[in-house]
């Protein structure tokens, strides 16, 4: 598949400084909600982007106009949410879009919040990106100042007033209702379902929550419409996706591409990653950020969608790709993702609380040569006591990395654990 | 809503639709494994302990049709493809719920392993040890064994206290969050919350004092497991080993069912009894932690005779014969109407009958009372005789379509269970009003807060009033039928408007309509009402009665009225006739006996129950004053040191009898234990007077009157009508229970209430299962002796008629050169006799006065600065505290031990001037 | 001085974003750690009176969110990720470099107040791995010993220089 010639997204690959506000009105920046606002209504809005196909870059892939079309009738004030807290490992490309492109994700949000009759919308960022909610601040203001934001935009009584947010350091903001509850000023723990976001979300109202890629796809589709938007990638993931490569590959970084394009071409094609630091083997490819199912260098092939990577049992998720070299332990991977799921559990279910902490337990003994003969099982049954029995995806996702490295890697599991000698006991009353 | 059909492990059960699966299934008698979960909660679905498999016909994303199998019936398919929480999964229609497979067993076991993993596993030295849903589920549902390393389970420092009654251990806890939620949620005190996050979650308070709250110890009942225990009952017992006793507590007008559970004859803890009409499952912190002064070491052990200037120890006989001998001879010298008897709306129905028997009958003295007569005390109206509450009325089952209305009370302090009550009427959809002078807690739970000025309460009321005149909103059926005097009420409102009553009182007249709108349009509506409407006067009153008259909310289940009085058993007092107006001859009142004592008229007194000279010289020096006074009691009070004859008595533990509470409920307690140091029962002790009385001296046997025929009712009042049939003149009871049957005898509304009766209210139908608490709580809160019985208000008949008597109050000026209103206000926490030996020592209000900031800002004055208040009476000098959100221009004194509020107050509200001291 | 007597109009600011005050919660937590050096009791408590909020709130909002800090930290916190795949392309080395060089191990404090050094999660950031967050400012592809004296030092001159530091990132910029 040619690379594009033409970006939806990171268009500073196309247009110098683009994120500067002259370059971006000079190419036609803020046209899309110019039109959006005089001359359509809401509703035209919500289905050009349904007909676009454009699914929600936050990880579920779920079809954003008809996300749009759950809100209920009549029932106001509403709420557009743009979800930045990007914290899934090996994911980078939320962050970039804002600080190379931070107008169109502006505009998308405002044509956004218009197609949904909300006045107020919040851009949730990670905590950790403290420069680049500056930044974003900074862009707001100048959109407030021609005009694009704040009263009566484009003289037709559309009101939008657009906030940044600050998280503060929770990978469990990320989720849809744990956002909202911080957002609120809360600790962020996932709410129950229903009601549903978009019947009763952020202070209880009909809420809309996209990722910031999502949005900055907007504006180019109203722009030139439904069917150049289809243009790209497959039937049914259509339009393009920022994947963010990173790991042991030569050219780690952002990379546009459409919807459908095999990993191998991402990892090896020079317009890419130009293969793997010193030439060695790829060991695990994680296509789609820690929650993904891992995959081994003999399913490069696949390409790169939701349903080709649904059908290899993983997930393209935030379409962050991490690429592990022969170096790597899979024991030493699966600890350390595992590590980072316990890290960020909320503590509010059972399961996630105690099941990462278990699985860190077992999985750190035997990758510092502790492991014992019954681990194996043991990880196995730990896992599968989570596995469909958490409040929220995160303690299902930490189910993957290790039931993937057991599925892919057992003898390595073996292998740390004869390493380790058996008979050498762990005393049962604690030394200290 | 209507019933939902579906199967649980092959039962069919029909519930109401909304219903939980965890309750659903209960109904079918399966029991699904909970620890998040409290069905008095809302659930949350944290702990996954209830995951079950839930099937559900498959349904044809095409057509939206239920696909049919070959065998003609539904393709059922698992809900998500994955197991359920029951306990935030509603049933629907078709549904089909596994609870026992390998699939649900091996999560159940899971989940436990999980749980357990971190546990510390010290039950034989834990609190909750054998009556842990932690212990009961492991045993049932979880593995035998722990693949947890030993090493690597998480220590925390042993328990640590999150404030000074309730312990934390955070290695026994298990998240539930049910603490939390019961404090945000059911108390209303946010006090509770998360520390950290994931496996380092734990339980912080951070409130100042810490779990600053007065319903804490309900935490640690429904702890599922050892983590919250009070500081109370630690390491006192083993749960099995305590023998609950069904008791009532006597600290308030709420009347909640209390278990004493007691080690042979000792007090291990309180807890509370199930009684859905009274206080649910909860209780407060005052009646858990208030009871250890049974045990107290300063308790009264034997009757004490005055030689001189001391008080000596003498045998009951020669104690008795003395009383006997001092009060006929002054009922000889002066006549009986030179004798008086207060007794303390603390004592049970039991001692209240015999001594108003005692006194109006035997020694024939009209003066009774059951209040102090100190100069600030209000006068008791009381509307909850007459219009009180329907029979019938559950609180618990009070929502949607209830509006109640608050007007001059603080419930948290004055019968605090009443909060949660509350709090419970509008979470399950109510309306709630609060009309008080000052802030309180509750008004943060109300849809609407009038907040009048102090003073002009009465304009506040009356403009409800008018504003259901004005806005059509009179029931026309029950006026019609029952009441008189709308034509003359009319006419006395004609000049007033809600606008200019509103303006008078300070308060929004949108808030005033919208309150009366409320009122008026619910199905059901309740008044309540405290000392501050009581302090307001008597027109507060007249207009909440016409309130309720008009509207038709009196007269059946859950309308009417609720009077907060003081005492846990004023209902019961004023029902036994202590009072000046029970009796054919009106008597003195307790301030008209002061006064009478002070120029001689009184010669003698009987005192049970009561401190009157607490912290109030004028009542110290006229009970000196008089010839002889009796006192009975279990502390040596300061009344009681100016006795020249003190009788001992036995506390609520060491006898039985009955309490009623503000609902009019009669609930009876038991004998918990031995009489401490072989004191005998109130009532006994007025049983040995009267018999040592010389005989045939009884000057009016038959001193009641015939009950009231139809006529109209004057709904306001305690000196309206006499309440008592003739009583025999005979002293022959051998147990309590005798003394109970001629109460029911005579007792205007008590003929049901034999403790035979009383025992038939056993089994009531809206019980937990037996087993439940093993599931939810582990702790039993079983209500073995029953739910009591509700006597009837007089407007429970639906022949009685009343008359409308609200007026406009006359204009309330202010005092030329003092311009702040001083108001006494009721604290739970008062540090009187109830709290010795009791953990809420800490807790208990220093004196002190309350400013505004404006007014403590003019006074230059800090907290912590002592200032002096003078009034036409006299003055006090108290240290300031500041709230934020009191009115300008009013002052609040807590009544509580210590403050000499008499010196002060020229009634129940006073005009003081304030100056600063240092 | 108080938070409100400090930085009022800020805080005023902050708050009418929110239909609901409490939202306000994070954005004066950071200014209040930036204030008083960390998240102190009366820090907290300040915050509650602030926002009308019970103070149990604010403490689990502060417990629960890693760049809250409950604990002093130092007048530049290093936060280096350690998270896949950063833990793969040189983390630990880099981990291991800073604590040699400047006499601490992870989470503690130079004596002088300067550094506190952190493991954290994921810093999105990826593409630069080994990279490390001071005050929130990225410092990426720090591969070799000599990047991080550089670092050091270049960050002990900002804070001798009197400019201003926010441990909540305040300032930061790209």
């Amino acid at each position: 598949m040619p690379p594009l010639t033409e970006h939806v997204v990171l268009r500073d690959l196309d247009i110098v400084n683009i994120a500067d506000f002259d370059v971006y009105l000079q190419h036609g920046g803020y046209e899309a909600l110019r039109s959006a606002v005089t001359e359509h209504t809401p509703a035209d809005i919500v289905q050009v982007v349904k007909d676009a196909g454009l699914r929600g870059r936050g990880g579920a892939g779920f079809p954003a106009g008809v996300k749009w079309g759950f809100l209920p009738k009549g029932v106001y004030p509403r709420y557009l949410l743009c979800n930045c807290d990007e914290s899934e490992p090996g994911t980078f490309n939320n962050h970039q879009i804002i600080d190379r492109n931070p107008h169109q994700l502006i505009e998308g949000i405002a044509i956004s919040a218009y197609a949904i009759e909300a006045h107020t919308a919040f851009i949730y960022v990670r905590g950790e990106f403290a420069a680049a909610a500056r930044g974003l601040e900074r862009a707001i203001a100048r959109a407030y100042a021609h005009g694009f934001l704040g009263k009566d935009i484009f003289g037709r009584g559309y009101d939008l007033d657009i906030f940044v947010h600050r998280g503060a350091g929770a990978y469990i903001c990320g989720e849809e209702t744990a956002l909202m509850e911080s957002l609120e000023g809360k600790i962020g723990q996932p709410r129950l379902r229903p009601p549903f976001p978009a019947v009763a979300g952020l202070y209880g109202k009909p809420t809309i929550i996209n990722n910031v890629e999502t949005l900055a796809n907007v504006p180019m589709i109203v722009r030139n419409g439904a069917a150049w938007y289809r243009q790209f990638g497959t039937e049914k993931s259509p339009g393009t996706k920022v994947f963010s490569i990173a790991g042991h590959v030569k050219r780690p970084g952002n990379y546009e591409a459409p919807f459908g394009t095999p990993l191998r071409e991402l990892l090896y094609s020079p317009d890419y990653c130009q293969g793997i630091r010193g030439d060695r083997k790829v060991k695990i490819v994680v296509p789609g950020g820690a929650s993904a199912g891992w995959l081994t260098a003999h399913d490069l092939d696949v390409t790169m969608d939701y349903e080709a990577l649904a059908a290899k049992g993983s997930m393209l998720g935030s379409g962050g790709v991490i690429v592990l070299d022969e170096t790597v332990s899979a024991v030493e991977v699966a600890y350390k993702m595992d590590e980072f799921f316990k890290h960020e559990s909320c503590g509010k279910c059972t399961p996630c609380r105690e099941g990462t902490y278990f699985l860190v337990k077992v999985l750190h003994r035997i990758n510092h040569g502790h492991g014992r003969k019954d681990d194996i099982p043991l990880l196995h049954d730990v896992y599968n006591q989570m596995a469909g029995n958490c409040f929220c995806l995160l303690g299902e996702s930490a189910v993957v990395p290790i039931r993937s490295a057991l599925r892919l890697f057992p003898h390595e599991f073996e292998q740390a654990i004869s390493r380790a000698g058996n008979g050498h006991a762990i005393p049962l009353i604690p030394a200290h | 809503m209507p019933d939902v059909t579906l199967v649980i492990n092959g039962q069919t059960v029909t519930v109401p639709a909304g219903t939980n699966i965890v309750d659903a299934a209960r109904a079918a008698g399966v029991a699904i494994p909970v620890f998040c979960y409290h069905p008095r909660l809302p659930p949350v679905g944290m702990c996954r302990m209830c995951l079950v498999e839930v099937w559900t016909p498959r349904v044809d994303p095409a057509t939206r049709q239920v696909v049919i199998g070959d065998d003609g019936k539904p393709v059922m398919a698992l809900m998500m493809g994955k197991l359920q929480p029951g306990c935030v999964t509603p049933v629907s229609d078709g549904m089909e719920v596994r609870t026992a497979t390998e699939k649900v067993h091996v999560a159940q076991k899971g989940q436990l392993e999980f749980l357990l993993t971190s546990h510390p596993l010290d039950c034989p030295v834990c609190d909750k040890g054998g009556e842990c849903p932690l212990q009961n589920l492991t045993m049932q549902f979880g593995p035998s064994t722990s693949r947890f390393d030993y090493g690597d389970k998480i220590h925390f420092e042993k328990p640590i206290p999150l404030g000074d009654l309730i312990y934390l251990d955070r290695e026994r806890c298990i998240l539930c969050s049910r603490c939390v939620r019961f404090q945000d949620e059911l108390a209303g005190d946010p006090v509770l919350g998360f520390d950290h996050r994931g496996r380092a979650w734990e339980i912080i308070s951070k409130s100042d004092p810490p779990f600053d709250s007065k319903f804490s110890g309900n935490t640690t009942d429904i702890c599922p497991v050892g983590a919250l225990t009070s500081a109370d009952f630690r390491f006192k017992a083993r749960v099995w080993e305590v023998r609950p006793t069904a008791s009532i507590c006597p600290h308030c007008p709420v009347g909640c069912n209390l278990s004493l559970d007691m080690r042979h004859d000792k007090l291990m803890r309180v807890m509370p009894r199930e009684n859905d009409y009274v206080n649910e499952i909860w209780i407060c912190d005052k009646g858990r932690f208030g009871m250890r002064f049974i045990e107290s070491a300063d308790r009264l052990r034997h009757p004490l005779i005055r030689k001189g200037d001391s008080l000596v120890p003498a045998p009951w006989d020669e104690a008795i014969a003395l009383v006997a001998e001092k009060l006929s001879q002054i009922r000889e010298h002066a006549g009986a109407a030179s004798l008086g008897g207060l007794a303390g709306p603390e004592l049970p129905n039991e001692d209240l009958y015999l001594f108003q028997k005692l006194v109006r009958q035997t020694l024939g003295s009209p003066n009774l009372d059951c209040s102090t007569g100190a100069s600030g005390a209000p006068e008791v109206v009381d509307l909850a005789a007459t219009l009180g509450v329907g029979r019938g009325t559950n609180l618990a089952k009070s929502g949607a379509g209830t509006a109640v209305l608050i007007m001059g009370a603080d419930p948290e302090e004055e019968a605090p269970l009443y909060v949660l009550r509350l709090r419970g009427i509008v979470a399950r959809g109510g309306d709630l009003t609060v009309i008080n002078p000052y802030p309180t807690k509750l008004e943060r739970s109300a849809a609407r807060s009038i907040r009048p000025h102090a003073g002009f309460e009465a304009f506040a009321a009356l403009a409800l009033v008018k504003a259901v005149l004005d806005q059509g909103l009179i029931a026309t059926e029950f006026v019609t039928a029952r009441v008189q005097g709308l034509d003359e009420l009319t006419a006395r409102l004609r000049e007033q408007s809600v606008e200019s009553l509103c303006e008078t009182a300070g308060v929004s007249e949108a808030s005033v309509r919208a309150a009366a709108q409320a009122f008026a349009t619910a199905e059901h509506a309740i008044i309540i009402y405290g000392r501050a409407a009581l302090a307001a006067g008597e027109d507060v009153l007249r207009a909440l009665t016409d309130l309720a008259l008009l509207t038709g909310k009196a007269g059946r289940p859950g309308s009417g009225v609720i009077a907060l009085l003081p005492g846990g058993n004023a209902r019961g007092a004023l029902d036994m006739g202590v009072h000046p107006g029970a009796g054919s001859r009106r008597g003195m009142g307790a301030r008209e006996m002061w006064a009478a004592a002070r120029d001689g008229r009184l010669r003698g007194m009987i005192i049970a129950g009561m401190d009157p000279a607490r912290d109030n010289p004028a009542i110290a020096a006229a009970l000196d004053a008089l010839e002889f006074v009796v006192v009975q009691d279990i502390f040596l009070t300061e009344t009681a040191q100016r006795a020249d004859v003190v009788l001992p008595t036995a506390s609520i533990a060491g006898r039985e009898g009955t309490f009623t509470n503000a609902e009019r409920r009669v609930q009876r307690f038991r004998q918990a234990r031995i009489p401490e140091y072989n004191t005998p029962a109130g009532w006994e002790v007025m049983q040995r007077i009267a018999r040592a009385l010389p005989p045939g001296r009884s000057e009016s046997v038959t001193d009641a009157r015939p009950v009231a025929g139809r006529r109209a009712q004057r709904a306001s009042g305690a000196t309206a009508t006499a309440t008592m049939d003739a009583p025999p003149a005979t002293w022959d009871y051998a147990v309590a229970s005798d003394v109970a049957d001629e109460i029911a005898a005579t007792v205007r509304g008590y003929a049901g209430t034999t403790y035979a009766s009383l025992g038939l209210t056993r089994a009531p139908e809206w019980g937990r299962q037996p087993d439940e608490a093993v599931y939810y709580d582990g702790t039993s809160y079983q209500n073995a002796e029953g739910i009591g019985i509700q006597i009837a208000a007089t407007a429970d008949d639906p022949k009685t008629v009343f008359a409308l008597r609200a007026r406009v109050p006359a204009p309330f000026t202010r005092h030329a050169t003092r311009p702040y209103l001083l108001l006494a206000v009721t604290r739970a926490y008062d540090g009187g006799e109830w709290g010795r030996e009791s953990k809420l020592r800490s807790r208990m209000v220093p004196p002190h006065v309350i400013l505004s900031v404006a007014d403590a800002a003019a006074h230059s004055v800090a907290p912590g600065a002592i200032v002096r208040l003078e009034s036409d009476a006299g003055r006090i000098e108290l240290p300031v505290q500041i709230e934020v959100t009191l009115p300008q221009g009013l002052v609040l004194i807590p009544d509580v031990c210590g403050t000499p509020l008499s010196t002060i107050q020229t009634g129940p509200q006073t005009w003081v001037a304030i100056s600063r001291v240092a | 001085m108080s938070l409100l007597e400090k930085s009022g109009a800020e805080i005023d600011a902050i708050i009418a974003r929110y239909p609901q005050k409490r939202s306000a919660v994070l954005p004066l937590l950071y200014l209040a750690q930036d204030e008083y050096g960390y998240l102190t009791d009366a820090a907290m408590r300040e915050v509650a009176t602030i926002l009308d909020l019970p103070p149990t709130d604010v403490f689990e909002v502060a417990g629960f969110y890693s760049l809250l800090y409950e604990q002093p930290v130092g007048r530049w916190v290093l936060q280096v990720c350690d998270d896949v795949p950063c833990a793969f392309c040189g983390a630990e080395e880099l981990i291991a470099t800073i604590q040699e060089r400047l006499g601490i191990t992870v989470d503690q404090t130079t004596a002088d107040g300067m550094f506190t050094l952190q493991r954290v999660k994921c810093l999105a950031d990826c593409n630069h791995a080994p990279l490390l967050q001071a005050n929130l400012e990225y410092h990426r592809d720090l591969t070799t010993p000599q990047q991080v004296d550089q670092l050091l030092a270049a960050l002990r001159r900002r804070a001798e220089s009197g400019e201003k530091l926010s441990i909540s990132g305040r300032y930061a910029e790209q």
